[in-house]
């Protein structure tokens, strides 16, 4: 008997490692798609995202993964530079941000914004933003401050303009 | 154990190589002819890729940059009051030398991040747009020329209209 199944073990174990190894090739055409929040309601969340982390030495710079562009910081275009006196961000520029937040991790993007903004955390965006993960720049966005909750509402897909509208102006500290 | 040592010690040492910042280092190029080492040097560069702390430069710098009096040329601004002011209103003020250079030695920078930076010169002040969030060196981001990712140099007088 225990010869039989030694026999056995010796034919299904080629048989077994053949099946475990055996997978069939990627589809070519297969691609990960993403949802993000809306498009439309993206560049009041855009000026936010700049004037707090779009810094030409934060995310204004080639070298960050999200990279964001604007008028006072990192450029898209060649011929353009940063700080010029009533310089405006491109829609090319606002269009390159929204890629940049939105393809960071499409698959969890996707995810909350299927699901109406919830939970939120779930995202490195936020984690970052509230420095709830290490963030060299801190508590860029406070969980709770005008920034944290216009970044938030869109990802919700119920932009509150009013608040990120406020949420973009920094105003200069007054001397104590 | 002997036989491993020379191994071990090589190890060490490059352990401690961090090629990055001798890539920056050497990016910066010799210094200019005729000016030695020490105050004057290197208007206009980064100061702390080498007084950042990972030398070569001594001493190490909190914060350091130069201001030029013109945007489009490179006079010194001797005796500009660089004032700087972080997000609690507390307020650091220094002033530049012969070279446009100023620096604030380490350890001495009594203000926290995010930090906004004003230029006096000659009754005049100019106000940075944006605050400084984490750079250490005004040449970080504001090189020569302005380029997408460059603004161009600290500038003290606003061009003439």
């Amino acid at each position: 008997m225990i010869t039989k199944l030694v026999h056995a073990c010796w034919l299904c174990g080629p048989i077994l490692v053949a099946g475990a190894c055996w997978h069939s090739p990627p589809d070519a055409d297969q691609r990960t798609g993403v949802t993000g929040p809306p498009r439309a309601e993206f560049e009041p969340v855009s000026s936010v995202l700049q004037a707090h982390c779009g810094t030409l030495d934060c995310h204004g710079n080639v070298a960050r993964n999200m990279r964001l562009y604007s008028a006072d910081g990192l450029r898209l275009a060649p011929a353009d530079v940063p700080g010029v006196d009533g310089g405006v961000t491109t829609f090319a520029e606002h269009e390159a941000n929204y890629q940049a937040v939105v393809n960071l991790e499409p698959e969890r993007m996707t995810q909350v914004v299927s699901e109406s903004g919830t939970d939120p955390t779930r995202l490195t965006l936020i984690r970052k933003e509230r420095n709830l993960e290490y963030h060299a720049g801190g508590a860029a966005l406070p969980a709770g401050s005008d920034g944290d909750r216009c970044v938030t509402s869109w990802l919700a897909s119920a932009t509150d303009l009013a608040l990120c509208e406020r949420a973009a102006q920094i105003a200069r500290p007054v001397p104590r | 154990m002997i036989r491993l040592a020379p191994a071990l010690m090589a190890g060490l040492l490059l352990g401690c190589f961090d090629p990055v910042h001798t890539d920056d280092v050497d990016a910066l190029g010799p210094e200019a002819a005729g000016v030695p080492e020490g105050p004057l040097h290197r208007p206009g560069q980064p100061c702390t890729v080498c007084h950042g702390g990972d030398g070569p430069g001594s001493p190490t710098f909190d914060l350091a940059g130069t201001v030029f009096e013109l945007k489009d040329q490179r006079l010194p601004a001797f005796g500009a009051n660089v004032l700087l002011i972080d997000s609690l209103g507390s307020t650091q003020a220094v002033g530049t030398n012969e070279a446009g250079n100023f620096w604030i030695p380490e350890s001495e920078l009594l203000l926290g991040f995010p930090i906004w930076a004003s230029v006096q010169f000659d009754g005049v002040t100019i106000e940075m747009k944006t605050p400084i969030n984490r750079a250490r060196s005004c040449g970080e981001c504001h090189a020569d020329p302005p380029a997408p990712s460059a603004v161009g140099h600290v500038y003290a007088r606003n061009p003439t209209p």
